[in-house]
């Protein structure tokens, strides 16, 4: 069977229940083989929401098995499973770090940095117990693609 | 000294060069933890790298930009697990989770 990415994705993220602007999420596309491909989108808006269209998608694709070719299959190979998961401060801290490694050989959106920076400071200045990920829209909603959303707890 | 070879982007040779010692990432540009791919086959050029391991040009998922670089991997001490001969090629593959020391980075031929 084929899978397609969706058109595009939409999330509305919630910190304790309330929707926070500024906050980041990963997006897993699970693939049928080698690795999965993981991207970040953000920063959520005032209404905690946030939509990542397909050519988003496709780009970070392109872009990671442009620089690791042996490691990666294209989207022919999309198994037709997105998981969205909530970024929280180690989770931040590991994109920062990999984006000094890769910026130089590797496409980042425009202001990634800096939307990495501003949910870092927004969880830290304004912690969260729990962020998890409500209210999933797909286009086109009849989409064969599949979503499951990770809620993170940071507190015990 | 177990020796495996990996073929890269210039991209991913920056990476690596820009480190002591030099260490294949094991880490993507998300910060997740990535599976490294290698062969046992050593491979002169780009053409013979993709056609073996159906990579690059000859992914079969769709072409994808070609690898420029050979690296020769250090495996003491790594982890892998064999996977074979890669499935519609005639190359060997093989997988780890670690980081291998890279003894050798040379340009692969046309």
């Amino acid at each position: 069977m084929t899978y397609q990415l969706p058109d595009s994705l939409s999330f509305v993220c919630l910190a304790d229940g309330r929707p926070r602007p500024g906050l980041a999420i990963t997006l897993t596309l699970v693939m049928r083989q080698k690795n999965p491909f993981h991207l970040i989108v953000g920063p959520t808006d005032s209404r905690g929401a946030l939509t990542v269209t397909r050519s988003e998608m496709e780009n970070w694709s392109k872009g990671i098995i442009q620089l690791f070719p042996m490691d990666y299959l294209g989207p022919d190979e999309f198994a037709g499973e997105i998981q969205a998961s909530p970024m929280g401060l180690p989770q931040l801290q590991a994109a920062l770090h990999a984006f000094e490694s890769y910026h130089h050989v590797m496409s980042y959106p425009a202001d990634f940095k800096k939307m990495l920076l501003q949910a870092w400071q927004s969880l830290y200045q304004q912690p969260a117990k729990r962020i998890e990920i409500r209210d999933v829209v797909i286009v086109p909603p009849q989409s064969n693609c599949r979503i499951h959303t990770e809620s993170l707890n940071l507190a015990a | 000294m177990a020796s495996g070879f990996r073929y890269v982007s210039q991209g991913e040779v920056q990476v690596i060069q820009a480190r002591t010692p030099w260490r294949v990432p094991n880490v993507d540009v998300a910060g997740r933890p990535k599976m490294v791919y290698f062969s046992w086959d050593l491979y002169a050029s780009t053409a013979q790298a993709e056609k073996a391991l159906l990579i690059g040009s000859m992914n079969p998922a769709g072409p994808t930009p070609s690898p420029t670089d050979r690296l020769e991997l250090d495996l003491a001490g790594v982890t892998y697990t064999n996977l074979g001969t890669v499935s519609g090629g005639t190359g060997t593959e093989a997988v780890t989770a670690d980081s291998p020391l890279v003894t050798a980075i040379d340009p692969l031929g046309p």
